[in-house]
């Protein structure tokens, strides 16, 4: 038996702009486009749900302090200096 | 063990539970194990190792739990320690512990397990919230697809624990197991991967332990563990273009690349076998959020917890404490009764100030690490510490820690040994070793009386509590410097991002929190505890060796003297008697006394010879009494005896009430004193001079004659120890910074515990026993010290050498004497460095001198 990936096409409208997590809005749904970091912290993201092409949701924007998001069930903490190395869209 | 797969019925298999933080997978472990579990590290590392066993349908289970962890990259020391030993034990059934409620996410771990290939048992664990949360599985379809068997399980009602064993032990003697599901990477990744595996199958020693597909996959994603392998040129040249071909073709790096097909692959199979029947909702998780992670309120609350903490720490434990300490005092005076009154035998020595002083001293910390990891447990299983570590993380992260930290450096004000037991919550083993590092510089509750001690002597009133808080934040200051210096020297490359995983709250069940605190309670006793007692002990012969035999100074003659000195002032009391100045009565009544209080000494009270003495000394009295001057003999006794009595009355009640000098209060009772006194001289005034003068002029001057005499030969005692001869040895590095030998032995006396400094210094100055509050032992001091050395001796004391328990702990929780040594070394370095700095500036700018 053999599993491959889906193609899952992503349903978010076209003219949306890139921009980095730490502007977002908190409530805001949004869809990861890219990481720039090192490859270490992009495992390490990755291993906890958090890879290009995934949505979540901001639910919380401390101006200043650390984020929550929620990827999918899980609540995630991050902190300010690494929000602004994730791009969404 | 799976040597034994050739017979159908097993008797004995390991299995190990991995799964990600927040899963339930201790939960399930301590269901399956019960009591029956250890606790250690995995040797040389500082990862918690625990495992325990259980026995199901006559099979006996060694469980392995495993730390928690996301993945199985290399990236942190807790996956590859679970990597590890899933490679290197070859346990006979990996269990994977999901959470129901976060399937997807959880699975990206099972997925790596099937790509190394290992017999996998899936358990579906908190399936009730998931269910409550409208979340619907096809189990029969999601196992089909997985490849592996799927149990149910509610960790904390023990729900689903038999059938998950049943399955565990069903793919334990499933002779032919057949080969899990190979998942496809896509084509892009799957070229390389074959490639890879092709050339790596012809290296038949690489490939015993573990699948060639695997290892080709993580030499895709420049696994740094597996490249360290020695691998032929071929293959590294292999995966090189490889990777190049993949960047240059998918635009980023395989590891990216193969992380995100992994999660298609995960996602496909929940679009087909997960159902949610309802829109995940705003749960009531987000809405304590809302409060406890606010902006204004969250760090407010913060702080009151912590208030907390340490309240129940240190102010409750204080109780228990108590009773540790009066039970080996106990102890202690027990076995001492088994020797003669006074016996300087060494055996008792050793029995009582080193064996049961030190395992009373190991035992005292029980109460604080009972408290504090109670409150530690409660806090982690309510999900409360993630938020605390995310309210933290600003102000922390600014002097290079994790928000976590702030715990066990809180913890440090009261002592440091539960606070380095505390840096267990940090699951990163980089932040968690420096704030172990950095522990010991916050103040601990043990080295206040030397602050106290010292403050008062040199400082004027007003510059008493700044100097006292000086010394915390220099603390702290250190604590911020050791913490840089250690990230950028030690620890440099590891990256420092925060991201965290903040669990749903839960109503932590009583069992997993005892469980906790007897496990930590337990570890304590077992491994820092035996270290502190060896210590204890060498202490303890550091300053009882060697002993000295031949005394400078001849005691017992200046005894002598000073009695017969002691004699010869009584008989000069006669006239004021009015008795002859031949008789003898006066001296021999005294005498007597002195015979009496002698003869005792070699006697416990209980004892038949304590009470003879006294009789002996009434006899003589009586028949004192009986002569031509008795008369005038018995009112004089019974004189000395009503103005003691009145004397140690008013002292004893300014003692419990804690009175000053001076005071309302004080001279109220002062006042009552005088009255008594006046109303006992009425009755006799003339006797009543002879008895204030006997008490005050002669006996009050032999006594304290006679307790320098003990405290001297104390001190000769202690310099000619070896202590002594370290202190005295070191004095030439001391003098650098202001201190002279006296000071270095009483710091040796500190590595045993900080509060024994001032002890020890009350004892090489001749001193006795001494507490912080001495003004005998300040005096002495303010003659040998400026202010500026007194502030270099409690600087060097705050950050210098940190006690041994606190050493021995480091070495238990660091799981290696490098830190420890590190610890020890470091600090008093640093200490030394900073205090010399200070003094030798002092003296060039006049400041303190």
């Amino acid at each position: 038996m053999q599993l491959s990936a889906l193609n899952v096409i992503p349903m978010v409208t076209p003219n949306t702009t890139k921009m980095p997590l730490a502007m977002v809005e908190t409530g805001r749904v949004v869809r990861l486009v890219e990481i720039t970091a090192g490859k270490n912290l992009k495992t390490r993201l990755a291993d906890m749900g958090l890879y290009p092409g995934m949505e979540f949701t901001v639910i919380k924007n401390t101006m200043g302090g650390p984020f929550i998001i929620a990827v999918k069930e899980s609540r995630i903490a991050i902190g300010r200096g690494m929000a602004q190395k994730i791009m969404v869209e | 063990m799976r040597k034994n797969k050739m017979s159908s019925k097993i008797n004995k298999i390991t299995i190990a539970l991995v799964g990600n933080p927040n899963s339930g997978k201790t939960t399930i472990f301590n269901k399956i194990t019960g009591e029956r579990q250890h606790v250690g590290n995995y040797a040389g590392v500082t990862v918690e190792k625990k495992d325990g066993y259980c026995e199901h349908k006559g099979v006996n289970i060694h469980v392995v739990d495993l730390p928690g962890t996301y993945s199985l990259t290399a990236f942190s020391l807790e996956e590859l320690v679970a990597r590890n030993f899933i490679i290197d034990e070859k346990p006979d059934v990996i269990v994977d512990i999901l959470d129901a409620s976060n399937i997807e996410r959880n699975l990206y771990l099972a997925t790596q397990l099937m790509e190394l290939n290992v017999p996998l048992v899936l358990a579906l664990n908190m399936s009730d919230t998931a269910k409550l949360r409208g979340i619907e599985f096809d189990l029969k379809l999601l196992s089909d697809l997985l490849g592996s068997p799927i149990v149910t399980t509610i960790g904390h009602k023990g729900k689903g624990i038999n059938e998950l064993l049943d399955a565990v032990i069903s793919v334990a003697e499933d002779e032919n197991r057949a080969p899990g599901i190979q998942m496809n990477l896509g084509r892009d990744i799957e070229k390389h991967i074959n490639k890879i595996q092709g050339l790596i199958e012809r290296e038949q020693k690489l490939t015993e332990k573990c699948s060639p597909r695997w290892l080709a996959i993580k030499l895709l994603e420049n696994d740094k563990e597996i490249h360290q392998e020695n691998w032929p040129d071929d293959i590294i040249q292999a995966t090189e273009k490889a990777v190049r071909r993949i960047e240059e073709v998918l635009g980023d790096s395989p590891e990216i690349i193969i992380a995100d097909k992994r999660y298609g692959i995960i996602s496909g199979a929940c679009q087909e076998a997960v159902r949610l029947t309802v829109e995940a909702r705003h749960t009531y998780s987000d809405k304590i959020d809302e409060v406890l992670t606010n902006r204004i309120l969250g760090l407010p609350i913060f702080f009151i917890m912590m208030y907390i903490v340490f309240q129940l720490t240190f102010a409750f434990g204080e109780i228990p404490m108590g009773w540790i300490e009066n039970g080996f005092a106990f102890l202690g005076d027990s076995i001492s009764y088994l020797w003669p009154n006074g016996s300087d035998s060494l055996l008792l020595s050793l029995l009582v100030d080193g064996i049961i002083g030190g395992v009373g001293g190991v035992i005292v910390f029980v109460p604080n690490i009972f408290l504090l990891f109670m409150a530690i447990a409660i806090l982690e299983d309510t999900g409360y510490m993630a938020r605390a570590a995310f309210n933290m993380d600003r102000l922390m992260h600014k002097i290079g820690l994790h928000g976590k930290s702030f715990i066990p450096m809180l913890v440090g004000f009261g002592c440091s040994v539960p606070a380095i037991m505390a840096t267990r919550t940090l699951e990163n083993r980089r932040d968690r070793l420096i704030t172990m590092m950095i522990v010991p510089l916050m103040s601990c509750g043990a080295r206040l009386p030397i602050y106290t001690l010292i403050i008062p002597a040199f400082f004027p009133q007003v510059w008493q509590a700044p100097i006292l808080w000086l010394i915390y934040l220099i603390g702290i200051m250190v604590a911020i410097g050791v913490a840089k210096l250690l990230r950028i020297a030690v620890f440099k490359g590891e990256s420092s991002a925060f991201v965290m995983e903040l669990p749903p709250y839960r109503i932590p069940t009583l069992k997993g929190v005892m469980v906790h605190v007897w496990e930590r309670t337990w570890l304590y006793l077992r491994k820092a505890g035996t270290v502190i007692l060896a210590i204890s002990i060498v202490m303890w012969a550091l300053s009882t060796f060697p002993q000295k035999t031949v005394y400078d100074h001849d005691y017992d003659a200046i005894t002598e003297q000073s009695t017969n000195d002691y004699l010869s002032a009584i008989r000069g009391l006669n006239p004021l008697l009015d008795i002859s100045p031949q008789s003898t009565v006066l001296v021999d009544a005294l005498h007597a006394e002195y015979n009496m209080i002698e003869e005792q000494q070699a006697f416990h009270p209980f004892e038949t010879g304590f009470e003879m003495a006294e009789q002996k000394k009434n006899k003589t009295i009586d028949r004192l009494v009986q002569s031509e001057e008795g008369k005038k003999l018995a009112v004089f006794l019974e004189m000395i005896e009503q103005i003691s009595v009145v004397r140690n009355n008013f002292d004893a009640s300014i003692e419990q009430n804690e009175l000053e000098t001076g005071t309302t209060k004080y001279l109220l009772f002062d006042q009552e004193k005088d009255h008594t006194l006046e109303a006992i001289e009425k009755s006799n005034p003339v006797i009543y001079q002879a008895a204030v003068k006997y008490i005050d002029d002669i006996k009050s001057p032999y006594d304290e004659k006679m307790s320098e005499i003990n405290q001297l030969i104390h001190s000769e005692q202690m310099t000619y120890s070896i202590a002594g001869r370290i202190g005295k040895g070191i004095e030439p590095v001391l003098k650098p910074l202001g201190f002279d030998w006296k000071i270095g032995t009483a710091l040796i006396g500190a590595f045993a515990a900080k509060e024994v400094f001032v002890a020890q210094l009350g004892i090489v100055y001749s001193l006795g026993e001494t507490d912080a509050k001495s003004d005998a032992l300040r005096q002495k001091l303010q003659k040998d010290f400026t202010p500026l050395a007194a502030f270099c001796i409690m600087i060097f004391c705050l950050i210098s050498a940190p006690c041994m328990a606190t050493i021995a702990t480091t070495r238990q929780e660091s799981g290696s004497w490098k830190w420890a040594m590190l610890q020890l070394g470091g600090l008093t370095l640093i200490a030394y460095i900073l205090t010399l700095v200070i003094y030798q500036s002092g003296l060039l700018f006049g400041i303190g001198i």
